[in-house]
This record gives C-alpha cells, sequence and structure tokens, in this order.
C-alpha cells in the first residue's frame, strides 16, 4: 500500500497499482523503494485527490500508455471521444474540470489529462469566440488594431 | 479556464486543429499562444474569390516557420464563375507567393477551373521534394462550359519536379477528378494514381505515355464517365511497371489496347469492369496472366451482349493460375472462351455470371480450395456430367439455373441460397434440386435462402427435417402456405424430449409468401414458448414477416403480433 499526503494535509491508503497510474509517484516508488514514509503531494488537495483516485482505481488493469503511443499522438488525427464510464466521472462543474485536468498534469496521469482536455474540447466545439467568453468568463482584451485583424480573418474565410 | 498553463490549452485546441483560427478570436492570451504554434498554420485553405488572398496567403506563411505545408484551393462552382466574377486576377499573386514555398509543400488540392489550374501550375513549377500529396478536381457542374470538352482536350501537365541528385523515396498519391494528368519528372514520385478521367481519357498512346512516366507505380487507378474506346497504340515499346500490384480500369471498351502494352510482374490484384468483350481479348489476357505469377485476386465483367454467341471451340492448352484465390468474372458466352481455357487450382472464393455450365463444371472440378461459389444467370446446362465433390464449398449461392446443383456433391455446405431469375414470374420451380441435394450431401446448412422460388410444402418440410442445424431460414417470393410454418411450430416426435423440426432457428424472413396472419401467430406462439419449465432449450427468435396482401391483416392480428415482438415488416 500507499501513503499519499494532499496539500490540506489529508493521508490517503492506496494500493501501489492504483497510485502507480501517476508516472510521478510510480517514478517516487521506484526511487525510493519499499518505504512507509508518505508520499507528499503539494499541488493536490484531498477533494481533487479523491476524483483522480477513483479515476485511477477504476483504470487500474489498463496497460499504460507507451513512449510510441505518446510519439504516435503528433501523427495521426485526434478525437474527442471519450469512453462511457470516463465521461460520467468528468460530469463535474468548471472549476473541478480544471483541477482534475491541473492534478492529471502534476502527477503525470496522461489519460486521465486526454479526458480532461477533450471535455474542455468538446465544451468549446461550434462556439463562437463570445459564447466561449461567456462560457469561461474570459474578458475580451483585443486593442482596435487587433479587433480589426480578427474582421479581416473572418472576411477571408467568407463565401462571397 | 485562463489559469491552465499554456501547454494544456495548446493540448485543449490540438483536438480541434480545424478551429483554431477561432479560438484565436477569444482573448489575447488565446491568440498569442495559436500564433505561437506554427502547427496550426500548416494548412492553408485559400478560397479563390478572396480579393485578399495573396495578403491570406503571406499572413499564413509568416506563422507556419519551416513546416511542411498543407494547401488547399478552392474555386467557386463553375455557374458562379461563369458570373463574370474575377477570380483569375487573385490567382496569380496567390502563385507567386506560394512558389517559394512549393518546395517544402506536402500536400496541395486544387478545385477550381482547368484555365486556373494550369495557370497556377505554370508559376509554382519547380523542385517538390516533399510533395506526396496532390488532388486535383474541376468543379462539379463544370460540364456546363460550352467550351467544357475544349478546355481540358489536353491532359493537365504536372510540371513539379524531383530535385536532382536526392532522389526521395516514391511515395506520392496523385488523383484527378474529371480531367486526367501528364508528368514530367514528378511521375517518379508516384506510387498511387487515381484518374477518374471522366470525358478526357481517350487514346491509347496518351494514356501509355503517362503511365511509362511513372514507372514506381503501385496502384493504378483508371476510370472514365462511359464505356467507350481508347483505340489501337502504334507500335511502341511495352511499359515496365515492376512494382504495380493493383490495377483498376473502368469503362473502356476496348481495354486490351492498353493491357497488351503493359508489364506488370508483380501484380496481384486486377479488375477490369465494363469492357467489350472481342476476340483479341482472349489474347490479351491469356498472354497478360502467365507473367504475373502473384496475380491472386482477378475481377473481370463485360458488357452483356443479348446476342447468343456459340462459345468457340478451343483445342490448346490450358492455363493454371495457382497463385489465384479469389476469381469473379461477370461474362458472356463468348467470353467464357476465357473460362475455358483457365485452371484455378486454388481458388477459394468464385463468382461467375452468365457462364455456360459445363465451362463452371470444368472449372470447379479442377479447384482444391474452394469455400465460396456464386453462380448466376444464364447458364445453360448441359446433361450428363458427372457430379463432382467440392469437399472444402462451405457457401453457395445460386440465381437463375438451378439444376446445376444436381452435379455438385457439397459435404460441408453451410450456407445456401437459391434463387429464380426470373423476376416477372416470381415463382420458377424449385423441383427435386433441393431434396436431391440435402439427400446426397446431407450438409450441415445454418443458413437457407430461397428466393422467387416455387417450392412445394412437402418438398421443403422434408429437406427441413434434415436440416438440424439450421439457424437462418429466408423465404422470400415463395410460394409456401402456412404448412411449413405449422410443421416448424410443431414438436418434432420423432425425439423424446419435447424438441422442433429445425430446433436451431434463430432469425427468420417470411416475404411475399402465402402464409396467413393465423399461421404467423400459431407459428410465433410456438416457437417463443418458454420451454425450460420441460427441460427444453432454444435459441432467441428474430425475424420479419410481411404477407403478400398486407391490408388482408386485421388489426388484431396485427396488434397480435406486435406483442410478440418485432415481428411485422415496416413496408
Amino acid at each position: 500500500m500507499v501513503n499519499l499526503v494532499t496539500s490540506d494535509n489529508e493521508s490517503f491508503t492506496v494500493e501501489k497499482a492504483v497510485a502507480s497510474r501517476s508516472v510521478l509517484i510510480k517514478n517516487m516508488l521506484e526511487d525510493v523503494g519499499e518505504s512507509d514514509q508518505p508520499i507528499p503531494l503539494p499541488n493536490v488537495t484531498a477533494s481533487v485527490l479523491k476524483k483522480v483516485l477513483e479515476y485511477c482505481d477504476h483504470h487500474k488493469n489498463e496497460p499504460m500508455p507507451t513512449s510510441e503511443d505518446l510519439a504516435a499522438e503528433d501523427t495521426r488525427k485526434r478525437t474527442t471521444d471519450i469512453g462511457e464510464w470516463d465521461q460520467k466521472f468528468i460530469q463535474v462543474d468548471q472549476e473541478m474540470l480544471f483541477e482534475i485536468i491541473l492534478a492529471a498534469n502534476y502527477l503525470d496521469i496522461k489519460p486521465l489529462l486526454d479526458v480532461g482536455c477533450k471535455t474542455v474540447a468538446n465544451m468549446i466545439k461550434g462556439k463562437t469566440p463570445e459564447e466561449i467568453r461567456k462560457l469561461f468568463n474570459i474578458v475580451n482584451d483585443f486593442t482596435p488594431e487587433e479587433e480589426a485583424q480578427i474582421k479581416k480573418e473572418n472576411e477571408w474565410a467568407e463565401d462571397r | 479556464m485562463n489559469h491552465l498553463p499554456t501547454d494544456i490549452l495548446l493540448e485543449i485546441f490540438k483536438f480541434d486543429c480545424e478551429s483554431f483560427l477561432r479560438f484565436s478570436h477569444v482573448c489575447c492570451r488565446w491568440r498569442a499562444l495559436i500564433h505561437r504554434c506554427s502547427l496550426f498554420w500548416s494548412r492553408i485553405g485559400l478560397r479563390l474569390f478572396n480579393p485578399e488572398l495573396d495578403q491570406q496567403a503571406a499572413y499564413w506563411l509568416e506563422r507556419v516557420s519551416s513546416r511542411p505545408l498543407s494547401i488547399t484551393i478552392q474555386s467557386k462552382p463553375f455557374r458562379r464563375c461563369a458570373e463574370g466574377n474575377q477570380d483569375d486576377d487573385y490567382l496569380v499573386p496567390l502563385a507567386g507567393i506560394l512558389r517559394e514555398h512549393m518546395a517544402r509543400c506536402e500536400e496541395l488540392e486544387i478545385n477550381a477551373l482547368p484555365e486556373q489550374v494550369r495557370r497556377f501550375m505554370e508559376v509554382c513549377a519547380g523542385d517538390t521534394p516533399l510533395l506526396r500529396r496532390v488532388i486535383i478536381r474541376l468543379p462539379y457542374d463544370y460540364h456546363k462550359d460550352m467550351n467544357y470538352k475544349c478546355n481540358i482536350r489536353y491532359p493537365c501537365d504536372i510540371p513539379f519536379t524531383l530535385t536532382t541528385g536526392h532522389p526521395s523515396l516514391p511515395r506520392a498519391y496523385v488523383k484527378f477528378e474529371g480531367w486526367s494528368p501528364s508528368f514530367s519528372s514528378f511521375g517518379a514520385a508516384l506510387t498511387v494514381l487515381e484518374i477518374d478521367g471522366g470525358y478526357t481519357i481517350k487514346r491509347s498512346d496518351h494514356l501509355l505515355s503517362m503511365l511509362r512516366s511513372c514507372p514506381n507505380l503501385v496502384k493504378f487507378y483508371l476510370s472514365r464517365d462511359a464505356r467507350r474506346e481508347i483505340g489501337e497504340s502504334p507500335p511502341a515499346e511495352r511499359v515496365a511497371l515492376p512494382y504495380l500490384t493493383d490495377l483498376c480500369i473502368n469503362n473502356i471498351s476496348d481495354v486490351d489496347e492498353l493491357i497488351d502494352w503493359l508489364d506488370v510482374p508483380s501484380l496481384r490484384n486486377l479488375t477490369i469492369w465494363e469492357f467489350a468483350w472481342r476476340g483479341a481479348m482472349l489474347g490479351a489476357f491469356l498472354d497478360l496472366f502467365p507473367t504475373c505469377p502473384s496475380l491472386s485476386n482477378i475481377s473481370l465483367s463485360c458488357v452483356l451482349h443479348r446476342l447468343e454467341t456459340e462459345l468457340p471451340h478451343f483445342a490448346g492448352e490450358t492455363l493454371s493460375l495457382p497463385a489465384v484465390t479469389h476469381f469473379t468474372f461477370y461474362g458472356n458466352t463468348a467470353a467464357s472462351a476465357l473460362l475455358s481455357q483457365l485452371v484455378l487450382p486454388n481458388v477459394q472464393e468464385l463468382s461467375l455470371q452468365n457462364v455456360p455450365f459445363d465451362v463452371i463444371h470444368q472449372l470447379v472440378s479442377s479447384t482444391t480450395q474452394l469455400r465460396e461459389a456464386s453462380f448466376e444467370g444464364s447458364m445453360k446446362i448441359v446433361e450428363g456430367l458427372p457430379v463432382i465433390t467440392l469437399p472444402t464449398l462451405a457457401s453457395l449461392e445460386i440465381i437463375g439455373a438451378i439444376g446445376c446443383v444436381d452435379f455438385l456433391h457439397l459435404p460441408q455446405l453451410a450456407s445456401l441460397k437459391f434463387g429464380g431469375a426470373d423476376h416477372s414470374n416470381p415463382e420458377t420451380p424449385l423441383g427435386a434440386p433441393l431434396s436431391t441435394l440435402v439427400e446426397r450431401s446431407a450438409p450441415p446448412l445454418a443458413t437457407l435462402k430461397l428466393e422467387r422460388l416455387n417450392v412445394p410444402d412437402q418438398s421443403l418440410i422434408w429437406c427441413l427435417e434434415r436440416l438440424p442445424l439450421l439457424e437462418d431460414l429466408s423465404l422470400r417470393s415463395c410460394a409456401i402456405t402456412d404448412a411449413v410454418l405449422h410443421a416448424l411450430s410443431e414438436p418434432d416426435l420423432a425425439h423424446q424430449a419435447r424438441s422442433f423440426i429445425v430446433p436451431r432457428l434463430a432469425r427468420f424472413a417470411f416475404h411475399r409468401t402465402r402464409i396467413t396472419p393465423a399461421g404467423a401467430i400459431s407459428f410465433l406462439s410456438s416457437r417463443l414458448w418458454d420451454g425450460a419449465a420441460v427441460g427444453a432449450r432454444w435459441p432467441p427468435l428474430e425475424g420479419r414477416i410481411t404477407f403478400d396482401n398486407h391490408k388482408s391483416i386485421s388489426r388484431d392480428d396485427r396488434a397480435t403480433i406486435r406483442s410478440m415482438g418485432d415481428f411485422l415488416s415496416r413496408f
């Protein structure tokens, strides 16, 4: 078993197979060897780690992505399809979604990071810039010159 | 969202690369991020009707860094070009800008008028060492141009060249729609050439000259809009295509004028459709086949002439093609002269149409691996032929002369389809052939499909009683009545445990037969009865029923059948 301690000082004891879905933790365990010492995770809160561990537990028996898989990603067309269980898992509020993405990035759990990124990609798919701004509370901070260039770019794409 | 680090934001954008421009219009941070990432700018989509086309191209190229390029140029439909728009005014400045970058162009797709394509090619001619995909399309409505035939009379010259002294591996794919190409040194880069040449493929010497310029082709597909001749080619050296594995030609009547001149020793797949059979064709194929030792898949379809022609007498040696595993031949009596000379010892799938049965008989008698066979059309059965055993045949489809099954012993047949040939007379008598087959071969049939046949009820029931492995039964436009359904509903008294004849029946289709709603209800309620309580087990049942006269089903019968499951066809 592995003991993980979150930024808000909560302790989680989990199977090694579950914790090792995180490449960060897996490498730590390999470096440190067998030890009872807790592993601190200063960038992850308890509520987020709980969700992340739920994901890791569900996928603990799946093969880890290989370096070849990761290298092939750049060349093949990416799809935003998400598995059924993952879709339900990631149905969380926006704040938690972004926290999960950040945690997956920090803990180096590529498949979870992909689920999070695909979810956001699906949220912005087909939306206008204004709709995207509204969805994520993003301020339109373009200068008038930039606005003029954007107008031009839109005209280039128009069917005239 | 904007608390996410830049690398994660980029990952999100990469899931929808095509929308990158829209994302760059959201805020300064997203815009700066996207403008710094050359990946998004490597695909340039340009519309010829944009007056700022050259500015747009320059803007893209500024951001693409040194990445390979994918360029798509799109014109308007011909109808709108003809309305006096000045597309051409934008094209030359654009070509001038792109010309400097063609050396790193990987993909080029142009959908434009012939003159626009020609002008672009003239300006952009030069070295294209990375180019691996070229698609040229004429606007879909271009044939409406009064000068259409005149403007595409000559092929489109592809003036790209390969860097001298730096030969790259041939790997380019070129596709032409509505027009045909000619190549300079770029032809040597091609491995796949696909030409849907419409009107423009007219002369065999042009085609041979084009093929001569593409010595590394692996796959060549050629098609035209309607069947026409390409004419005799003046004597010349044969065209060597040593790597060609796939050759597919459609709609060239005198295709022998082309294949006579090809040297294709690596050919594996040959498909020639819609050609007209003539005497020279026999020699062309018999000359070609022995030079292609790897040829495993042959598919030939010649035009069916109504004229009945006697099979020419043949007294020469037969030609064995041991590598052929798949053979399709849709021919006519005259064309069957080719088949009468072939031996296909290892063919696994055989599909023949309008081939006399004595030729089929001769062909299948020399096979040892045949798994699937399909015979269709006029077959002219000759009496007195010996019965052949086909020990590996698992699937047989005969449409038309079903009597030919009388000459076959098929001990491993798992799937059988019989169809009457005459659509206007939907009840060709099936007579004894099915019973003879069942009695002689006792085949382990799992699938039986009968169409447009007059099968006497008792004869069919007799057969069904001897097909205990049958899972799929389809009867369409057959003159069966409720008696067959009744037999399928009753327990088989020959067995001690309660069981049906055809106990494994899992799928059925009864369409346009003489069965009645009452017969169907009785059949369904019997076969859907849960036998578990008495130790009987049979598979779940699915299927469709339509009745001869749909209006004859009462509302109550319809409701009763629907209450048993989704068995009533919606049509």
